[in-house]
């Protein structure tokens, strides 16, 4: 049962940190569609970054980095040359597929699964007191720091949009592009702010996958970003409801891998659980909001 | 205290997307504590002059002068930070925010800094008193009467400390009481030297407001006028200069055949109930109107009718029967037809060619397709005959109809829904952005179909027009019909007043909204 | 936009894509001008070469034929992926049964069974949005993903040949394989079914009633509610048609090539095609009808670049993951309208 909890919340972590990126382009209006490849193009990057620079945290510093600039990338298609904001999505999509594929056989010599060493390892670790808090005392117990930086941003997120002017002119933003204007709005520098934001956030969410792994494998996201965007969608742009709706689908991760240790269920049947999981809870949702 | 000028110089300014020349030269200048009315018919180039003086638009040639020194406003924001701040037409407030909220969106503190609700409040409550305003800050914007609404834009511009204010026909929507209150509140902005420009077309409030006058037309200058030496018919031939459109109001002569009953119809989205308890009848050769603002219960009453969702509440019988779940297709096919507001985005497919745009309502008729296969020529036989019966200036059928004119969209889409001959029209603000020509082609066309024994039904905030061309006119206020009159009996004050919510029955919604009312 | 513009576009983004290539090339090879010169040439140096390539074309035509049916409807199916592995699997299933069948009879029935089953998983997406209006993109995909791994478990399971050497299931009886065209290459009569589907539904798209009603539909909504057109209906038949033909391409590389279902024959097919429709119909300018005609140089093109990347890891030191580089510069470039600018809105 333990093993089932810390699992929800590392498979959640990953998929909230993708869908805090989802979340930001969301209440800008323009949902971001590439979640998927941001997410596994620093899955990639900020482990190599983090072998080749000899730290983690300048690994991790230049794929967020990246992860921004690559957002605004998509923004920057979409504004400047007018392209279909969910196409730009796709094509990002596919090409974190094939960058990463190239990449790893062209830099790592390696098309299989690559390892790393790194400096530093992300392993799971107890906050000294809290941990020991009765029944409490579980969420503060062995989880790796990017399980603890997600409650961190949690609340500081929270904050951001709901208590910040930035929060009430984002939402603005993605209300009604004229009212934004004439209040003085810059629209364009908040839809940037909101899609670099997305970046970051992806890169974040793929450092959570591979960097504990020390370890990348293509297509290693394995839908997780799609995942993250029915997140955004069934917390109605609210971060609280992103974080319910990561946690169930984290939830559905977690159960699927530890029937895969515990049962003799196929395992192929198994990973179809967190896809299904998520269809259903998209078509509850959609079917209530329809009324 | 000099007087501080602002002087707008010769500006043109040329549209590329519609191709029109909106500004030819035009001038314009501003003084602090006088109110300036600008007048002018639609696509004067009244809005676009004071959009570019609040950073909208940009001039193509032209200057911008204030206190003698040339400046740009390349944004909103500039114009703002210079004092200078514009109320729209449509209101840019943000519904589900407080009136707190929005005002505090228009301000230029850094994203990240805490709102600091407190000190706002006091600033918007001190603007509250000084001016006259009755207004709560905490209410949501969704529970304001438009005036209200109205009112929050003005406080929204003052709390950023604006000198020159500019209203952009504002009272096009409000009651006769809410004048009033906008106009003591301008005149008190007046007494404590803001300047303001009062955008309109309504020549009557002009002169009672306004200390001086210039009339737009065509994107230039036509006159210039001074409070004291008034003359309201120089003006008023400077504003207009063309035709009016006469509609020959002749009753129909055939059997009077019930086609449509709607009993009771209410429907409600979230929780606002949108349309309450609607009935009425509409009989062949018979043109009914419903007068009212927009966003009243029209849009909702014709998708009801018409659409094929059941989501209401009532019945919709068509010549007796029950059309309530009906599809859109079976509508058509009984002989409905309908022209909604939105012409360019609701009603045609701007780069599909125009022939297909005339006939989309009739696919699946023989001869326009067989088998399930289109007969393109028959589609552009036809399209050509209507091209010639709606005298639609185009060369070809075969371009997309996104090319051709604004007018000419517009007759396109009249052609395609009354070529039918339908037994039922619906049509919602027949003549809006039509010139007179257009304007008079339209009302033949509703004149014809009424001979033949069609029943027209027409929603227009227009009440001139309707008083001219309906036989019956109910008018709708807040998704109720507060007033019915035949055409013997159309009085066009009753109308108005009913049209902007002032009515005797009502006290208890009146005072909801904190209006005073004298009886 | 007008044809020549398009054109020159198109044109355009090859030129920088390739050049892109050429680039990456240049950085990454320790003998640039021997690898450029594989890259380019070996592909068409012979038939075996040459007919490869057009042999991988044959998938792509399929897969992109079917994104680009949803598309015309403004939807987006991506199951496309998972379509096409699970109806191959089916396909192939209906196959070994049908060992004694006369081959004029059996290869049609199969390819049938395969349309079905891949227009019947596309057709609950398009079910589910006009019941309860759930985004047809995320559920297209998550269905997708699920039927992946659904074929798997076939696959390794009940499905597996366990006297092959690798994941794969028994193979299908010579008599039921396409005829080959190009020997001693894999290019079979495949191609020609590829190219006749899409005759076909040009034909639907210009000339029919449904395909009129599909362009209406995928520009204008609301209009076409007006019009009597019921939407839901139009996303019904799109849906389903884009999910049979993808389900057809899986089925047909397996009678055409492979001769048995192997795990993961069709890695990418359904992406590729998405990015074939891409290249194919023009997103952005909104034409008033789409030639699905492009389709046939946009599938050679990737084809192209994923045969020369191949030939070029045979005959120099690159690595054949180069055309994924060249691809994504295609994918980018593509969405983009360098023609168009953003101008002001007339209001008066």
């Amino acid at each position: 049962m333990e093993a089932l909890f810390h699992e929800t919340i590392s498979s959640s972590t990953i998929i909230f940190f993708a869908a805090l990126g989802g979340l930001f382009s969301s209440i800008a209006g323009k949902i971001n569609i590439g979640l998927e490849g941001l997410m596994l193009i620093s899955a990639f990057l900020i482990p190599y970054f983090s072998q080749l620079f000899g730290n983690v945290l300048v690994g991790l510093s230049a794929g967020i980095l990246i992860g921004g600039i690559l957002g605004a990338f998509i923004y920057f298609l979409h504004c400047r040359f007018k392209a279909n904001i969910f196409v730009v999505g796709l094509a990002m999509n596919l090409f974190a597929a094939g960058l990463t594929t190239f990449l790893s056989s062209v830099l790592l010599q390696t098309k299989g699964t690559i390892y790393f060493s790194l400096p530093t390892k992300i392993r799971p670790f107890d906050i000294p007191v809290l941990s020991n808090i009765p029944i409490g005392g579980i969420l503060f117990s062995h989880q790796n720091a990017f399980d603890y930086l997600s409650f961190i941003f949690m609340v500081a997120i929270y904050v951001l949009l709901e208590k910040t002017f930035f929060g009430l002119r984002l939402k603005t933003v993605g209300f009604n592009h004229k009212t934004a204007e004439s209040a003085g709005i810059n629209v364009k520098k908040y839809s940037y702010g909101a899609y670099i934001l997305s970046g970051t956030f992806c890169a974040l969410s793929g450092a959570a996958l591979s960097l504990p792994l020390e370890s990348f494998v293509g297509n290693m996201t394995n839908g997780r970003g799609w995942i993250a965007l029915v997140a955004v969608i069934l917390g109605k742009n609210n971060p609280v409801g992103v974080l319910g709706a990561a946690l169930l689908f984290g939830f559905s991760s977690a159960l699927a891998n530890v029937l895969q240790v515990n049962t003799s269920i196929a395992p192929k049947l198994l990973m179809t659980i967190p896809f299904l999981v998520t269809l259903f809870a998209l078509i509850a949702y959609s079917a209530k909001e329809k009324d | 205290m000099s007087e501080s000028v602002i002087e707008l110089k010769e500006l043109y300014k040329y549209f590329q997307v519609n191709h029109a020349k909106a500004l030819q030269g035009a001038s314009f200048i501003i003084k602090k504590g006088m109110i300036h009315g600008l007048l002018g018919e639609n696509a004067a180039g009244k809005s676009t002059m004071m959009k570019i003086l609040c950073g909208v638009h940009q001039p193509d040639k032209g200057d911008i002068f204030v206190n003698g020194e040339r400046v740009v406003f390349s944004s909103p924001e500039d114009a703002l930070k210079a004092g200078i701040g514009m109320v729209y037409q449509h209101f840019r407030l943000v519904e589900q925010l407080s009136v707190l909220d929005n005002i505090l969106l228009s301000t230029f503190e850094k994203g990240y800094r805490p709102i600091k609700k407190n000190r706002s409040m006091q600033k918007i409550t001190q603007l509250i008193n000084t001016y006259g305003f009755k207004l709560d800050p905490v209410v949501k914007v969704n529970t304001l009467s438009v005036g209200e609404k109205q009112l929050v834009e003005i406080l929204r511009i003052l709390f950023l400390d604006v000198d020159v204010l500019i209203l952009d026909e504002p009272t096009a929507v409000l009651s006769e009481y809410e004048k009033e209150i906008l106009f003591d509140v301008l005149k008190r902005l007046k007494v404590q030297g803001k300047a303001i420009v009062f955008i309109s077309h309504n020549l009557n409030e002009v002169l009672e407001l306004c200390d001086e006058i210039t009339v737009f037309r065509k994107g230039k200058n036509s006159c210039y006028q001074k409070k004291g030496s008034y003359n309201k018919e120089l003006i008023l031939r400077e504003m207009l200069g063309g035709d009016y459109s006469h509609f020959q109001n002749i009753p129909f002569k055939g059997v009077k055949e019930k086609i449509l009953e709607a009993k009771n119809l209410c429907f409600s989205l979230s929780d606002r109930q949108l349309l309450k308890d609607i009935s009425f009848e509409l009989y062949s050769g018979h043109i009914t109107g419903i007068a009212g603002f927009a966003g009243h219960g029209q849009l909702q009453l014709f998708e009801t009718i018409f659409s094929s969702t059941g989501n209401y509440r009532g019945e919709v019988l068509y010549k007796g029967q029950n059309i309530r779940c009906w599809s859109v297709a079976e509508k058509r096919k009984l002989g409905m037809a309908y022209i909604p507001e939105d012409r360019l985005f609701h009603a045609s497919v701007l780069s599909i060619p125009l022939m297909y745009n005339l006939i989309a309502n009739r696919l699946d008729e023989k001869p326009f397709s067989k088998w399930q296969m289109m007969n393109e020529r028959y589609v552009e036989q036809k399209a050509k005959d209507m091209v010639i019966d709606y005298d639609i200036d185009t060369g070809s059928v075969a371009i997309p109809i996104g090319m051709l004119s604004g007018g000419n969209i517009q007759k396109a889409v009249i052609a395609r829904e009354t070529h039918t001959t339908p037994n039922l029209l619906l049509i919602h603000e027949p003549t809006r952005g039509l010139d007179s020509a257009a304007i008079m082609f339209t009302y033949k066309i509703l004149n014809d179909l009424k001979q033949s024994g069609s029943s027209i039904l027409i929603a227009s905030s227009n009440v001139d027009e309707l008083i001219e061309i309906c036989d019956e006119i109910y008018v709708v206020y807040e998704g109720e019909f507060v007033h019915h009159a035949q055409k013997e009996s159309f009085d066009k004050r009753l109308i108005n007043e009913y049209l902007a919510g002032f009515f005797q029955q009502h006290d208890e919604q009146y005072l909801r909204k904190g209006n005073k009312y004298e009886a | 936009m007008r044809r020549r513009e398009l054109i020159a576009q198109r044109l355009s983004i090859l030129a920088i894509s390739f050049a892109a290539g050429l680039i990456v090339i240049w950085l990454t090879s320790s003998a640039p001008a021997q690898a450029i010169h594989s890259f380019l040439t070996v592909p068409f140096s012979n038939r075996y070469f040459f007919g490869n390539l057009l042999t991988l074309m044959i998938p792509f035509i399929f897969t992109g034929l079917a994104a680009s049916i949803s598309f015309q409807a403004n939807e987006f199916n991506l199951g496309i992926e998972g379509q096409c592995y699970f109806s191959a699997l089916v396909g192939t299933w209906m196959a070994l049964q049908l060992g004694q069948v006369d081959r004029m009879l059996a290869i049609p029935l199969i390819i049938v069974v395969s349309a079905v089953t891949g227009g019947f998983f596309a057709f609950i997406s398009a079910f589910l949005k006009s019941k309860y209006a759930v985004n047809e993109l995320i559920s297209s995909l998550l269905i997708g993903y699920s039927l992946l791994y659904l074929t798997d478990f076939f696959l390794e399971g009940p499905m597996l040949d366990l006297q092959a050497g690798l994941i794969a299931t028994k193979t299908i009886d010579d008599r039921l394989m396409l005829a080959k065209i190009l020997p001693p290459s894999n290019f079979n009569s495949g191609f020609f079914w590829g190219i006749a589907l899409l005759i076909i539904f040009y034909f639907i798209l210009k000339k029919s009633v449904f395909g009129l009603k599909m362009t209406l539909y995928g520009h204008n909504p609301k209009f076409s509610e007006y019009m009597g057109i019921k939407g839901s209906k139009v996303i019904h038949k799109a849906f389903f048609l884009s999910g049979a033909v993808a389900g057809m391409g899986g089925i047909i590389d397996i009678l055409g090539v492979h001769t048995k279902m192997i795990r993961g024959f069709s890695f990418g097919y359904g992406w590729t095609g998405i990015a074939v429709a891409l290249i194919a119909t023009n997103q952005n300018a909104r034409n008033a009808r789409n030639n699905p005609i492009w389709i046939i140089p946009a599938a050679f093109l990737f084809a192209f670049l994923e045969s020369a990347a191949s030939a070029a890891a045979i005959f120099s030191d690159l690595t054949p993951e180069i055309s994924k580089i060249i691809q994504a510069s295609i994918f980018f470039l593509v969405t983009v309208s360098f023609w168009k600018k953003s101008g002001d809105h007339q209001t008066t």
